[in-house]
């Protein structure tokens, strides 16, 4: 674990922060590197359409979280509070179809090029995570290959009250993630697929997390498994709106 | 020598915002607990705010700079001149991050306007 990096001189920077970025930025490297054809101007609208969306992730994340965890509503909570991934994604998804409807983009287009995107910030977001000591899992037992302690002082520790062999589940998702996005890179077609895996990965890891996980719904799942459940529905329709041709998933500007 | 814009500004941009915007918090909470910096126990509070939201505002305009670099250099390379001097005010608070933050956007700007020469 290494929740902050020390520089001489400058202070502390939280490795979280920087895992974020660097997921950021190897996301946008690679969505260059696939759409080197892409004119500047339609290039300009997606950078722009980003960081909107980035602003409205983060914006999404915190409200999910104060709505999972029935806290009230105020600046406090919503600045430092922690955050939900789904959420932020669904804010993110919101906003992004507002500005292409309003810029005249196709949505679904814009949504299936960024698919790797999402899938390497978030590979690196998890391996954040993993450093700072947050969305850790249940104790494992001995027989269990991945058992991992954490140290004195961290998240883990302060929750379990000792040092005590848990799920990486952070690392599980990261190496899933990471695996989807080789698997699915070259398809046409990548919300559907990314969609229903990442909802199945998310509800099945959820059984073995032990960060606290919100009020649950109906006392059986979890506020992120109703979302998993949401995002593997959602990959369906939009494989039946494809299938249909209802849907345009590679309508982009090439420059001549 | 190759013709493709350089990812220097965008990578600068981004690492310098992602560092920033938590240390602008804890340097406006900071502020805003010093009355070393001000008269009465309000204006701390108030020049900490200020502090706050110059360092947010810096460290977004940085991130956003960085991510346009490269379809419009030119005018990302004046944006991170404006997140510069808005991170760079922020040192005032001896919030010595802001110096690397300052120190990372002005490289941005440097190879944003080196971009737009290509």
């Amino acid at each position: 674990m290494l929740k902050n990096i020390n520089i001489e001189y400058f202070g502390n920077i939280s490795s979280y922060n920087l895992f974020i970025g660097l997921g950021i930025i190897f996301g946008i490297l690679y969505y260059n590197f696939k759409n080197k054809n892409l004119s500047d101007n339609y290039k300009f609208k997606i950078y722009n359409l980003l960081f909107i969306s980035f602003i409205f992730g983060f914006i999404g994340s915190r409200v999910f979280d104060i709505i999972f965890f029935n806290k009230s509503f105020n600046i406090d909570n919503f600045l430092y509070g922690s955050s939900t991934y789904m959420g932020g994604l669904l804010f993110s998804l919101i906003s992004i179809k507002i500005i292409s409807f309003i810029l005249k983009i196709n949505f679904f287009s814009i949504f299936n090029s960024l698919i790797p995107f999402i899938l390497i910030s978030h590979f690196f977001g998890r391996i954040g995570c993993f450093l700072s000591g947050c969305c850790f899992g249940k104790e494992s037992h001995k027989n269990y290959l991945f058992g991992v302690t954490f140290p004195e002082g961290s998240i883990p520790y302060l929750f379990y009250g000792k040092q005590t062999e848990i799920h990486p589940t952070q690392l599980y998702e990261s190496f899933l993630l990471i695996l989807i996005f080789f698997l699915l890179k070259n398809k046409k077609n990548m919300i559907t697929p990314y969609l229903i895996s990442y909802g199945i990965i998310r509800f099945l890891i959820e059984f073995y997390r032990n960060d606290p996980r919100g009020e649950m719904i109906l006392n059986i799942i979890s506020p992120s498994q109703f979302l998993s459940l949401i995002f593997i529905l959602i990959g369906f329709i939009v494989y039946y709106l494809n299938y249909n041709k209802r849907i345009i998933l590679n309508d982009i500007e090439i420059s001549t | 020598m190759s013709n493709e814009k350089s990812s220097v500004p965008m990578i600068m941009g981004i690492i310098g915002g992602v560092i920033g915007l938590p240390s602008a918090v804890c340097a406006g909470a900071c502020v805003a607990g010093l009355s070393s910096l001000s008269e009465t126990s309000q204006d701390a509070a108030e020049l900490g705010s200020f502090y706050m939201w110059m360092g947010i505002l810096g460290a977004l305009l940085g991130i956003y700079s960085g991510i346009i670099a490269k379809s419009k250099s030119k005018l990302s390379g004046i944006l991170f001149l404006i997140a510069t001097f808005m991170s760079g005010i922020t040192l005032i608070a001896g919030n010595m991050i802001a110096l690397l933050i300052t120190i990372l956007f002005l490289i941005g700007s440097v190879f944003s306007f080196k971009n737009n020469k290509i």
